[in-house]
């Protein structure tokens, strides 16, 4: 089992350096010149020169990637050797004046509170009406959940977040001007609660409703399984047929699903952030692609990013083989 | 005493879009302790149908169901068709049991042997002992089922999954299940079905032995005729939801009543029959349960149709009538007794 | 031309060990290891044994839908084993499978005559009178109503759905019909229509069987010569008659015994061998004889030393062959 945690975490490893070097090799393939960017308007080709020396431009690809390997490992100096950042350094934003490492680690905890809340948000809401949804096929319950599938599925999830931010300013929920700056859960629950919980609603909605049908059709296809019929036989009850011999199976099928769905939540953090005026690294990302064009930054992002895909992907195949025997890792 | 099971006049149907499926129509047939009674049919007949409402496993709301399903164990007597659902999973698992055709899908695959063996004797012995004990019991219990239909090193491998065990290993396993609590009444649909013969031997050995052990009713759904000859001592046969026959091993095999049935022992090629004769096949197709033909319901394939004189075998639907002492049939054919064919 | 339509000399197919993530094994499943046997033109030929004893793999590697891993197999006095692209497809008309499941080997969005006239289509074959006269003769010949021939799968029965998996196999007049369980998944009272089917059509067209089945009594009603196998490798060869009056392998007796007879007379006088244990691994076939862990006759030679398969009789027609140190009779 460690063994096969630990060859997984190498792979990773070896996704991470790949993805890393194709976001150099795009960014160095774009016709856009950042150090032109912040140039100015009274731009020269000398002042673009040095600012291209600034950024460390100036010199092959491959010798910045080579900076950038160094800086991760060692630490390293930046700016023509004004600012030092220390290992694992992912580089210097020049626009920002930070060393991306810091600026990525103020801003981590907020996208990944956005994510992980909206992700249990939508896990519960959709597993549990599912569930129920299936129990009480055909009645009232299951026609409930269908009207919110439909509903979840076709709402448009920014629209639906302006509107929840509208509605909560109007009725004083939340006050427009302290909204999204950051606060620990632990220093001020109910503050970071008010401070997330649109968005959470807002990130989870639609994903909620997808689940809620991904699990209630899963739920009533293992219920058509031999195994249920014989549980039955042996005189188990209904309620605990269900949790006991048709959840494990039916469930473990979405639980890998939303790993896979957890990457897609990323994407639709970096909007959700936006609208609320969330400080996370959709934020951040998004200012360096459009404005600053901040080579560090993207890089950093991208490979945070990727890492927690991959580690959440990681957890989630060692949840399944727990859960189905058959692949128990040996 | 009374009888073990006395069926009265059971329906089955199932109202679907297409129509309703008359899958079982007035069947009545018992079994008394120690018995083994088969039921034998094409696939379609209302075998399993009629085994699932005698465990009372039917959906209620999408399932009609009339007539009687009298259980009698002595001091704990039930009539499944009317008593409510938390009566008859008490018998469930305890007093009736069940097993099932396919041993590869029949067991749940994320749990061990263990757990499903002593989930069934806690639910039906652990209520009063504390849950300690009664695991430790249970446990205890489980090892001794697997040692007695012949798993080796039970102990070991009570710990194991059911994907470890080969197909005959699970048939056994269902077969420790469904006999942990020492129940009355067995019913076993298509047993061996899935297994090869020299496995089906093992098992049918296995449950022979078994029903001595427990003193129990076997009913024995198969559509395989030489199965039913080696372990059975009465017979139903069944056709479109309906026993056209019922008799004795003997009066079904040597004094075959029923064209249908007389259809069905000619149409099977045997091992020992040394020349290869051609097959007596049954012409046509089995009927449609939405659309039955009228009259006799296999009166689209009977050869005997034209010589019925006293009926029209197309419009008028035979009864019940007993041929000799326990030996009954649905035809309207002046002879009892119809001729074996070539091939035996 | 000889008298063998199909020849098959010391046949393998090993499937190569397959490995996921998270489990990995080394052995090769040897599900076909050498197996060497004929089938004369017109004849029928059973094989038989228990599930994974390699029936379906040697009937696929026969028909070259697998590349064996060695061996020959000679059909029609040429050794197909090593075709490749026209020259096998060219083969593969004159060798047809029947399925064993009528449900999922018909294409459910085709109508029957398309179904058909498919493998004329692939084969560039135009039947004189046209293919729709051709597809409608073929329904006539099988039983079903030509009229049919617009119908989708669906709209059939179990036995009339095989009843075209069988006029597909016939439209491009193949000598060699490889039937895989044809009759399995039938009813009693329609597998013995089936069978007459075939054994009607075999006599029209003169065409050979290798007839796949675990049933032995259906084997016994179709075949005149039959193969054993068990893990494998075959056990016994011999005509039917023989191999069912008196089996040589114990093998083959012990899986006779463990047939009952519709009879009730008989099943309560029967002695019957019970084999212990189950069927071996084919990825870790046992030592020696590879039936010698299930056989009661079993001694340290048969665990130790391989028994090749014996020949009596070559060339007669009663000839019969063995794989046993210690044959019964
Ligand atoms: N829940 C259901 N809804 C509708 N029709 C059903 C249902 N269960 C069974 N049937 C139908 O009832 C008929 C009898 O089914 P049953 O399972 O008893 O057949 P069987 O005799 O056991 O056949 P087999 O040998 O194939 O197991 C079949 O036509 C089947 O399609
Ligand atoms: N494509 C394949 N890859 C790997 N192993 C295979 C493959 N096909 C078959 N096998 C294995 O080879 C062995 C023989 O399989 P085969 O299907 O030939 O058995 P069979 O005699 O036809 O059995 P059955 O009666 O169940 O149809 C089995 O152990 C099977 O798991
Ligand atoms: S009643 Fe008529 S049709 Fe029905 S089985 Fe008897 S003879 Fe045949
Ligand atoms: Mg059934
Ligand atoms: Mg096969």
């Amino acid at each position: 089992m460690l063994k096969y945690i630990g060859k997984r975490a190498m792979a990773n490893g070896l996704i991470l350096v790949a993805i890393s070097m194709i976001t150099y090799l795009i960014f160095w393939a774009l016709p856009v010149n950042p150090a032109s960017i912040s140039c100015g308007t009274h731009c020269t080709p000398q002042k673009i020169a040095a600012n291209e020396h600034l950024l460390g431009l100036d010199v092959p690809i491959w010798v910045q990637y080579g900076r950038f390997v160094k800086g991760l490992v060692v630490g390293a100096n930046y700016a023509d050797g004004q600012v030092h950042c220390s290992a694992p350094s992912l580089g210097y934003s020049v626009p920002t004046n930070t060393c991306v490492t810091t600026l990525l680690a103020q801003k981590f905890p907020v996208t990944l509170s956005l994510a992980i809340g909206a992700f249990i948000l939508w896990m519960l809401i959709g597993m549990s009406m599912g569930i129920v949804a299936a129990r009480y096929r055909g009645r009232w319950p299951d026609k409930a959940a269908n009207a919110f599938v439909l509903t979840g599925t076709s709402l448009p999830t920014f629209l639906l977040g302006l509107l929840l931010l509208i509605g909560a300013t109007l009725a004083h929920w939340i006050d427009p001007i302290t909204q999204g700056l950051w606060v620990a859960p632990w220093s001020d629950p109910i503050g970071f609660f008010k401070n997330f919980i649109f968005a959470w609603i807002t990130l989870a909605i639609t994903s909620a409703a997808i689940y809620t049908r991904l699990t209630r059709g899963s739920v009533i296809e293992t219920s058509s399984e031999d195994f249920i019929r014989t549980a039955r036989a042996k005189g188990v009850s209904e309620w605990r047929i269900l949790l006991k011999h048709n959840l494990r199976t039916s469930l473990a099928p979405i639980i890998s699903q939303a790993g896979l769905d957890f990457g897609g939540l990323l994407g639709g953090a970096v909007i959700t952030e936006k609208v609320f005026n969330l400080q996370g690294l959709g934020n951040v990302a998004i200012t360096a692609v459009l404005q600053t064009y901040d080579l560090p930054i993207l890089v950093g992002t991208t490979l945070i990013a990727a890492a927690f895909y991959l580690v959440f992907n990681l957890i989630v195949d060692v949840a399944y083989s727990f859960l189905d025997p058959r692949v128990r890792i040996s | 005493m009374s009888r073990l099971l006395e069926v009265k006049d059971l329906s089955v149907s199932f109202p679907t879009d297409a129509g309703v499926v008359r899958a079982t129509q007035n069947l009545s047939f018992h079994l008394d302790r120690g018995e083994t009674l088969a039921i034998v049919g094409e696939s379609g007949s209302g075998k399993s149908v009629s085994s699932m409402a005698i465990m009372g496993l039917h959906n209620p709301g999408r399932t009609e169901i009339s007539g009687e399903i009298n259980l009698n164990f002595g001091e704990n007597n039930l009539e499944v068709v009317s008593a409510p659902e938390e009566k008859i999973r008490a018998i469930r698992g305890k007093n009736v049991a069940m097993i099932f055709q396919d041993p590869m899908s029949s067991l749940h695959p994320y749990y061990s042997i263990g757990n499903q063996l002593t989930e069934s004797w806690l639910i039906h012995n652990g209520g009063n002992l504390d849950s300690k004990t009664a695991k430790a019991k249970a446990w205890e219990r489980a090892v001794e089922m697997l040692d007695l239909v012949g798993i080796p090193d039970a102990g070991r491998r009570v710990k194991e999954f059911p994907h470890q065990f080969s197909g005959g290993m699970r048939q056994r396993v269902m077969i420790a299940l469904a006999l942990i609590n020492g129940p009355d009444l067995l019913i076993a649909d298509e047993p061996t079905t899935a297994l090869d013969v020299t496995v089906q031997a093992q098992i049918l050995g296995l449950l022979k032995d078994m029903q001595k052990e427990f003193n129990m009713g076997v009913i024995l759904i198969t559509h395989d005729l030489g199965v039913v000859a080696e372990v059975s001592d009465r017979i139903n046969v069944m056709y479109a939801g309906k026993l056209v026959e019922e008799g004795t091993v003997d009066d079904i095999f040597y004094r075959t009543s029923h064209p249908y049935t007389q259809g069905l022992l000619n149409s099977i090629p045997r091992v020992d029959s040394g020349v290869a004769e051609k097959l007596v096949a049954i012409p046509g197709q089995p009927p449609s349960l939405i659309a039955l033909p009228k009259g006799c319901a296999f009166s689209p394939r009977c050869e005997y149709v034209r010589q019925v004189s006293s009926h029209d075998c197309k419009v008028e639907i035979p009864d019940s009538i007993e041929v000799a002492s326990g030996h009954s049939r649905k035809c309207f054919l002046k002879e009892t007794y119809l001729p074996a064919g070539k091939g035996r | 031309m000889s008298d063998k339509v199909l020849e098959v000399k010391d046949l393998k197919m090993h499937f190569a060990p397959r490995s996921t993530i998270f489990s990995k094994s080394n052995a090769p499943v040897k599900a076909v290891d050498g197996v060497s046997f004929h089938i004369n033109r017109g004849e029928t030929v059973g094989l038989v044994g228990e599930s994974g004893c390699g029936k379906t793999t040697v009937g696929r590697t026969v028909m070259r839908l697998y590349n064996p891993t060695s061996g020959e197999i000679i059909f029609d006095d040429q050794d197909i084993s090593q075709l490749k692209g026209n020259e096998l497809k060219g083969i593969r008309s004159k060798i047809q499978l029947i399925f064993q499941d009528p449900y999922s080997s018909l294409n459910p969005r085709h109508t029957v005559g398309k179904i058909i006239e498919a493998s004329f289509e692939i084969h560039k074959i135009n039947p004189a009178g046209g293919r729709t006269a051709a597809v409608k003769e073929l329904l006539a010949k099988v039983g079903l109503n030509p009229e049919h021939i617009n119908r989708f799968p669906h709209e059939f029965s179990g036995g009339q759905r095989q009843r075209i998996g069988i006029a597909r196999a016939l439209a491009l007049q193949p000598k060699l019909i490889v039937c895989d369980e044809p009759v399995s998944a039938l009813d009693v009272s329609i597998q013995a229509q089936v069978v007459n089917l075939l054994d009607d059509l075999q006599s029209e067209f003169n065409l050979a069987y290798l007839f796949i089945a675990h049933d032995l009594s259906v084997v016994q009603h179709i075949s005149d010569r039959v193969v054993v196998m068990y893990l494998g490798k075959i056990m016994e060869i011999a005509t039917t008659k023989d191999l069912f009056a008196k089996p040589m392998h114990p093998y083959t007796k012990a899986l006779l015994s463990a047939v009952p007879i519709p009879d009730p007379e008989i099943e309560r006088k029967r002695e019957r061998i019970v084999l212990q244990g189950d069927l071996p691994s084919p990825a870790n076939p046992p030592s020696g004889c590879v039936f010698s862990t299930r056989c009661w006759k079993a001694t340290e030679k048969c665990r130790t030393e391989v028994p090749e398969l014996i020949t009596l009789g070559v060339g007669n027609p009663n000839e019969r062959s063995y794989a046993c140190h210690f044959p019964e009779n």
